[in-house]
């Protein structure tokens, strides 16, 4: 058969063929031949509407806390990757991008705005947000708006948002005192914020109170996902508190007053996309081929109240698979929900650390390495949920010294046991995880494997 | 005499170390001979290689373009070429061409600017290195193991076994075409001109070209002592002496050495610049009529030569003999390959579950190995007469969406601006997995498909031969958690959603991936479909290698765009 070919390609159609692909080679220049221009789902994209001014937002937002980065150091933006990733979503359909002035160690904004300077201002909505964390007074507040928009290279903000609010304390200080919620709404009136929101990461109280301001609100971004929305707060089983809202009752409250939200975490850091062997057949039961990030996704796009639903995508295989989970979107049936809350269910036994590597924790005082560490925690104890029956014994003896150089890979300085609970990262993470606890625990762990 | 001679022992063991890196698929010459390929300009300056580059560019400027005539492999096999001409020692286009400035800058402007776009596909389809690349593991490759298996087999039936059998296949349609022309192009230069191809189109040749103008050595031609009887002209391979102004044009010259063994007169030197002025300042005024012989009055003959018929070609017979003779014997290798055993070892594994079909008792035949992505399940495996081996084809290639490059190589946008096309990597793979792709824009470069094999985890040989960098050597533990694809299922195709049992691709991973979950069928019968998890998945193609589906997988490995750790 082989032989046959060899021949048959050698003597017959050779020459003419070879020019063909010659003539092709030379016609085809662009080196991408792994985006698919004939994807049906392109120009599909679900669109929302926000009720306030019409506003024709993706359901698919891009998050910009999460581009690729070359090596290890979380600032330095793979750029020219980075651009093909955005424009891919653009041509996919994406116009929503949502920034702030922390991520990527504050390059974030900076490459976003070269990254959409070619494109129309109108064609996309810019958001950003205030960097509350960094407690400015008044003046440094106006320093750091007009060197956001500089950043960004842009005269306004679509979407801007008081950022991250977590204490009321601190939420008073800034906002209040300070007065720069004052400065944002007169910013807001002289047009450079279109619309003006804030980020949630707090208990009840606060929201509550942020909401009853006498502010007009154009919208909101919080976190939601469907074991968020089906748990509450119980689902953080290390950082359990009983004033943390869950996401269904901030999204009430919200539709009540009619804010539309933008959604963050709907993967809850990418945990919902690596669904446990458990959760995942139950999913791919109801629906065989559909990835579980797909699920994630589908649930929060369905509720009717949602702006868009921002994901920070590294990949390009994430943006191709996001962008044509909701090219267009396919709402979640009722039966579906019921298979979404058996398999959150499932998903609550692992023992993982609900850490999404946003970085608010960094620097810790003492040199730990926070995200690495949870991340090679994570690692390990993903590694132990696969039975060793099921791995080929070469692969088992590789991933093995891979995990243990990783570990090496995080000095000794900045490893588990170095913690000295000064208990300061506990308030700056979101995700209400109980940092210090977590370190003792795993390097008791680590120390019972050397 | 000696300067040639040199020259072509040097070639010699170049070419011949050369042919053995590609055509060796033990594997065990590449330790000592990889340096071979990375000492290849265009190796050296995609993978950034200081020393080399700098190395190289000194040897031009002291030497002239003697890369061409010693290191280059592909100048080497159009030598052997030329060499086939027999005793008709004079080229068929011998007289002296113009410069063709404008051909050559242009060639060496449009590649330069392709490369540096990062288009490196045209470019690897000129660039010397990768041609001879292509040529070898092509044609010349498959012609080997032909004569391997040819041995193997004759000594098998004497109970020996040094030699044991390779499968030979087609890796890459294109690239074998593009190979055919490159030979067919490259021989008729080498026969009809020398070196036809070094002098006009080359990119790596007029670039060494141009540095070549301000080398310290180069040939120079005594006008007082040439008689203008075009001995020299006739020998030359690059065409680019001028006996009208008794000059040899550096951009062309390869060094070769011909001529100086051809001049009966002692007229031309290979000499440093500064020693060598003072003789050729009187040469220019006497040109006015190049072909008569009687030109240079102020020349006596020299002493011992005088009575000599310039055209004598009695020397330097034997080292071209002996090119003759190796270049047979190639000949004889290459029309072997008709002759040669394809030898299919079909090591599916023994779990393949044939009798996963007890109702297909008619033998389907997958023939529509075209058939396009969403093809109804073809049965692959059906029963013949009882007792009997069921028929069992090879899968299909599938239609990838994207490219799956090797590990180590960090993805196809990295891959392309890096890779030169050699092939050298498609030749150290044993697990049958790379090939070179067909695709327009990835036209050239290395893939992975899993027809034949699946990245085993035990190997990474490509990342260690490849001489540019495009694949960066990358150790098996890093190998083991890089993720280079992931596998992707389809349900229309699946035997097991179709309630049959298998659990190939699950019992295949290597990395316990795959797990499987209950479902229904159409029917509502039970089904166990496989759930890969993506964010463990590594993309090594075990699954679709063992998916007994035809005429496609139904799981196959798609490409990303940027390889990464796994979570």
């Amino acid at each position: 058969m082989e032989r046959r070919k060899l021949l048959k390609l050698i003597t017959a159609g050779g020459a003419a063929l070879g020019l063909g692909a010659l003539a092709s080679a030379c016609g085809n220049k662009t080196p991408k031949p792994t985006i698919d221009l004939s994807d049906p789902t392109v120009g599909k994209m679900t669109y929302r509407t926000n009720p306030r001014n019409g506003d024709k937002i993706s359901l698919l937002g891009y998050g910009c806390m999460r581009f690729p980065t070359i090596g290890d150091d979380k600032s330095a933006i793979d750029e020219e990757i980075s651009q093909i990733l955005v424009d891919e979503a653009i041509r996919r359909g994406v116009n929503y991008f949502d920034t702030a002035w922390p991520y990527h160690g504050g390059n974030s904004e900076i490459f976003i705005g070269k990254a959409l300077k070619k494109y129309p201002r109108n064609s996309f909505y810019l958001a950003s947000k205030f960097p509350t964390m960094k407690e400015p007074t008044y003046e440094e507040g106006i320093e750091i708006f007009n060197k956001q928009l500089e950043k960004c290279q842009v005269e306004y903000f679509d979407y801007y948002m008081l950022h991250a609010l977590k204490s009321l304390d601190q939420f008073k200080k800034v906002y209040e005192e300070n007065r720069v919620l004052d400065y944002l709404i007169e910013q807001k009136k002289a047009g450079k914020i279109r619309n003006l929101g804030w980020s949630f990461h707090g208990d009840k109280e606060l929201f509550e109170y942020v909401l009853a301001k006498d502010v007009d609100w154009d919208f909101l971004l919080v976190q939601i996902n469907y074991v968020d929305w089906i748990f509450g707060p119980e689902r953080r089983f290390d950082g359990v508190n009983g004033e943390v809202p869950d996401a269904k009752w901030m999204y009430d409250k919200l539709a009540e007053r009619n804010i539309p939200i933008v959604v963050m975490e709907p993967l809850l850091g990418g945990q919902l996309a690596k669904a446990t062997p458990e959760a995942a057949g139950i999913l791919k039961a109801s629906r065989p081929e559909d990835p579980p990030a797909r699920w994630a996704f589908r649930f929060v796009g369905s509720l009717p109240n949602v702006l868009t639903v921002l994901s920070g995508m590294t990949y390009m295989e994430h943006l191709v698979e996001n962008a044509r989970t909701f090219s267009p979107l396919d709402p979640v049936t009722e039966s579906e929900k019921q298979v979404l809350e058996n398999a959150a269910r499932a998903m609550r036994e692992t023992h993982t650390i609900p850490c999404t590597a946003c970085r608010y924790c960094m620097p810790c005082p003492y040199g730990i390495d926070i995200p690495g560490i949870f991340s090679y925690y994570n690692k390990c104890a993903k590694e132990a949920n696969i039975p060793k029956s099921a791995k080929d014994p070469d692969y088992e003896r590789a991933r093995r010294a891979f995990l243990v150089g990783y570990d090496r890979a995080i000095s000794d300085l900045r490893q588990a046991d170095k913690c000295i609970a000064c208990k300061q990262c506990i308030p700056l993470c979101p995700q209400m995880i109980k940092i210090p606890e977590e370190m003792l625990r795993i390097a008791k762990l680590s120390e019972s494997l050397r | 005499m000696l300067m040639k001679r040199l020259r072509i022992i040097l070639a010699g063991l170049m070419f011949v170390a050369c042919l053995a890196l590609f055509l060796d698929f033990t594997g065990a010459l590449s330790t000592y001979l990889g340096w071979v390929a990375k000492i290849q300009f265009m190796p050296a300056i995609l993978s950034l290689n200081v020393f080399i580059f700098i190395g190289l560019i000194l040897l031009t400027v002291i030497f002239g373009r003697i890369y061409c005539s010693v290191i280059c492999p592909l100048g080497i096999f159009q030598d052997l070429f030329g060499a086939l001409r027999g005793k008709k020692k004079t080229y068929k286009f011998w007289k002296a061409t113009k410069a063709m400035r404008a051909v050559r800058y242009g060639a060496l402007g449009l590649f330069a600017v392709l490369a540096i776009a990062g288009i490196m596909s045209v470019v690897s389809i000129f660039e010397p290195y990768s041609a001879f690349g292509r040529i070898a593991t092509s044609i010349l490759a498959p012609a080997y193991d032909g004569i391997n298996n040819l041995f193997a087999s004759i000594a098998e039936t004497h109970e020996s076994y040094t030699f044991y059998g390779v499968d030979v296949w087609l890796r890459g349609t294109a690239s074998l075409i593009l190979a055919i022309i490159t030979f067919v192009g490259l021989a008729a230069a080498g026969v009809l001109t020398g070196r036809g191809y070094c002098t006009t189109v080359c990119p790596v040749g007029t670039l060494l070209g141009l540095l070549s103008k301000f080398s310290i050595f180069r040939v120079r031609i005594q006008a007082d002592k040439c008689k203008n009887c075009h001995a020299c002209e006739r020998k030359c391979k690059s065409h680019c002496i001028d006996l009208s102004t008794h000059t040899v044009d550096p951009e062309r010259c390869v060094s070769c050495f011909n001529c100086l063994s051809a001049c009966k007169f002692d007229a031309i030197g290979y000499t440093p610049s500064l020693k060598d002025m003072l003789k050729t300042t009187s040469a220019k005024t006497s040109s006015e009529t190049p072909d008569a012989p009687h030109n240079a009055e102020g020349a006596k003959p020299p002493k011992a030569q005088s009575d000599e018929k310039p055209e004598n070609p009695a020397e330097a017979d034997t080292p071209e003999r002996t090119e003759n003779a190796e270049k047979a014997h190639e000949n004889a290798e290459t029309s072997q390959k008709s002759d040669e055993k394809v030898q299919e070892n079909a090591s599916t594994r023994s779990d393949t579950p044939v009798e996963a079909q007890p109702n297909a008792r008619r033998a389907f035949m997958a023939t529509a190995a075209t058939a396009a992505a969403g093809a109804a399940l073809c049965p692959a495996l059906a029963l013949a007469k009882d007792g009997e081996l069921a028929e069992v084809s090879r899968k299909s290639p599938y239609p990838r969406e994207n490219v799956v490059t090797p590990p180590g190589s960090n993805g196809w946008l990295s891959l392309s601006k890096h890779c030169t096309g050699c092939q050298l990597c498609i030749r150290a793979c044993h697990n049958k997995v790379l090939r070179m792709s067909d695709d327009a824009g990835q036209l050239l470069r290395p893939v992975l498909s899993f027809e034949r094999g699946y990245c085993r985890p035990t190997c990474n040989d490509c990342s260690q031969v490849c001489p540019t960098g495009a694949i960066k050597p990358i150790s098996i533990e890093q190998k083991s958690s890089t993720q280079i694809g992931r596998a992707i299922w389809r349900q229309d195709i699946c035997l097991s959603a179709k309630g049959k049992h298998c659990r190939a691709c699950g019992r295949a991973c290597p990395n316990g991936a795959i797990t499987f979950a209950v479902t229904q069928t159409a029917e509502g019968k039970k089904a166990k479909i496989p759930v890969v998890d993506l964010e463990r998945c590594i993309g090594c193609g075990a699954c679709e290698y063992v998916c007994p589906a035809r005429p496609l997988a139904a799981i196959h490995v798609e490409g990303i765009m940027q390889h990464h750790e796994i979570s």
